[in-house]
């Protein structure tokens, strides 16, 4: 699997993939909105994770450019902002989920495989 | 034969990284006894042979099995993706046409995910159907503990993430305080809450359609598992269903009941020609 992980946070980024680093996907990285959406041009992806709070382009924004991209798998907001409103607003646009930092290692599993329709195994499994 | 330091150390770590539970030297005993439940359950010779087994990397049924039994009170929202599939897509549906309130049990609810789970895949059917019969909700646990914080359906901000699909988090929960969210009270006063332990001998919980009763009996010897099976038999109504944990089994454990696949999902109906008193 192909994932697009869109944060402006470097360890969000190490943490996301220590937690997901057994099951062998590939990662993209985009670190604001207008750098992810020159990586989509290129290339094609089964999964994004999405901030919220980043500059020169923010989530919402950034969600209406993957859009408009072509980008049509799960999108996933993986954000500190909390409020339902918030969350309703992301879902009404039209994310597949939503998370909120903090997260465990468990609740990136359960997003990609609900929102993907997959089972994911560890590769190191016998 | 039990297992020695290191191989023991073997599962302690897994279950560690896995969970957050640590044994050390002075718990060790506990995870020696769950290592011996499980060998039981899979039926193998000996701890060494799970020891064998798991080397290798520690999937399927087998970690089920661990994290089951390392986690008493553990669970989520929607546990079980096939069971709950089934019941929104099937089970529950295939009951509208019964005459009367439902009734389902959910007999060792922990802090309350299971049963307030079927509770919002009722409310979204009753609002798709209206006509769709009312449901008595019930829900019972050893832990008085658990049971408060079931009444309270007050979750935090990791419990509510797992399992939950955000939609269902904004349509039932209401944020309390910054990282904290209560399930609302349309939904929490559809439960009634019961302390309960199964190992009694009168449960007061009759005609059901439905019990839950997962990852509870796989703690207990066979005569316990009979004894609990034939008074949850007594509370079913006829042809009701009993589920059980994906790794468990009515095997050996009572005849009064036919196993069925629906949607993908394992459950057991009350054969209609058990009477009430059995």
């Amino acid at each position: 699997m192909r994932i697009l992980l869109i944060d402006d946070s470097k360890p969000v980024h190490t943490v996301v993939k220590e937690c997901l680093e057994k099951f062998g996907f590939t990662f993209h990285d985009a670190f604001d909105g207008t750098e992810a959406i020159e990586i989509v041009k290129d290339n094609e992806f089964d999964f994004v994770f999405l901030d919220w709070e980043m500059p020169v382009m923010n989530g919402p924004a950034t969600f209406d450019k993957l859009k408009e991209a072509g980008v049509n798998c799960p999108i996933v907001m993986l954000t500190s902002k909390n409020s339902p409103a918030d969350i309703a607003m992301m879902l009404e646009k039209g994310v597949s989920d939503y998370v909120m930092k903090p997260f465990t290692e468990d609740i990136l599993i359960e997003k990609i495989e609900s929102c993907a329709g997959v089972t994911l195994e560890a590769r190191d499994a016998s | 034969m039990p297992l020695d330091a290191n191989k023991l150390q073997f599962f302690a770590d897994f279950i560690k990284k896995e969970t957050g539970i640590v044994y050390t030297d002075t718990n060790a005993y506990q995870l020696e006894s769950r290592l011996k439940q499980i060998v039981q359950m899979l039926d193998l010779k000996d701890e060494e042979e799970l020891y064998s087994k798991c080397q290798y990397g520690i999937v399927g049924q087998v970690k089920e099995l661990i994290l089951d039994l390392a986690t008493n009170n553990e669970t989520t929202f929607f546990r079980d993706t096939a069971l709950f599939k089934a019941l929104q897509s099937e089970i529950i549906p295939g009951l509208k046409d019964s005459t009367g309130p439902l009734k389902i049990w959910s007999a060792a609810s922990s802090t309350g995910q299971e049963i307030y789970s079927i509770a919002m895949i009722i409310d979204q059917i009753q609002k798709e159907n209206p006509t769709f019969p009312k449901v008595e909700l019930h829900a019972t646990d050893i832990s008085k503990r658990v049971l408060g914080q079931a009444e309270e359906g007050v979750y935090s901000q990791l419990q509510v993430q797992r399992g939950l699909p955000a939609k269902l988090l904004v349509t039932y929960f209401e944020k309390e305080g910054e990282t904290s969210w209560r399930l609302k009270e349309a939904l929490r006063k559809q439960v009634k809450f019961k302390h309960l332990n199964l190992l009694d001998s009168w449960y007061g919980i009759e005609n059901c359609d439905i019990i839950l009763c997962r990852n509870v009996l796989i703690y207990q010897d066979v005569e316990n598992k009979r004894a609990v099976v034939a008074r949850m038999t007594s509370a079913l109504k006829p042809n009701g269903l009993l589920i059980f944990g994906a790794a468990e089994s009515m095997l050996g454990v009572s005849e009064d009941f036919i196993q069925e696949k629906i949607a993908g999902a394992v459950v057991y109906r009350k054969k209609d020609t058990v009477s009430k008193a059995s």
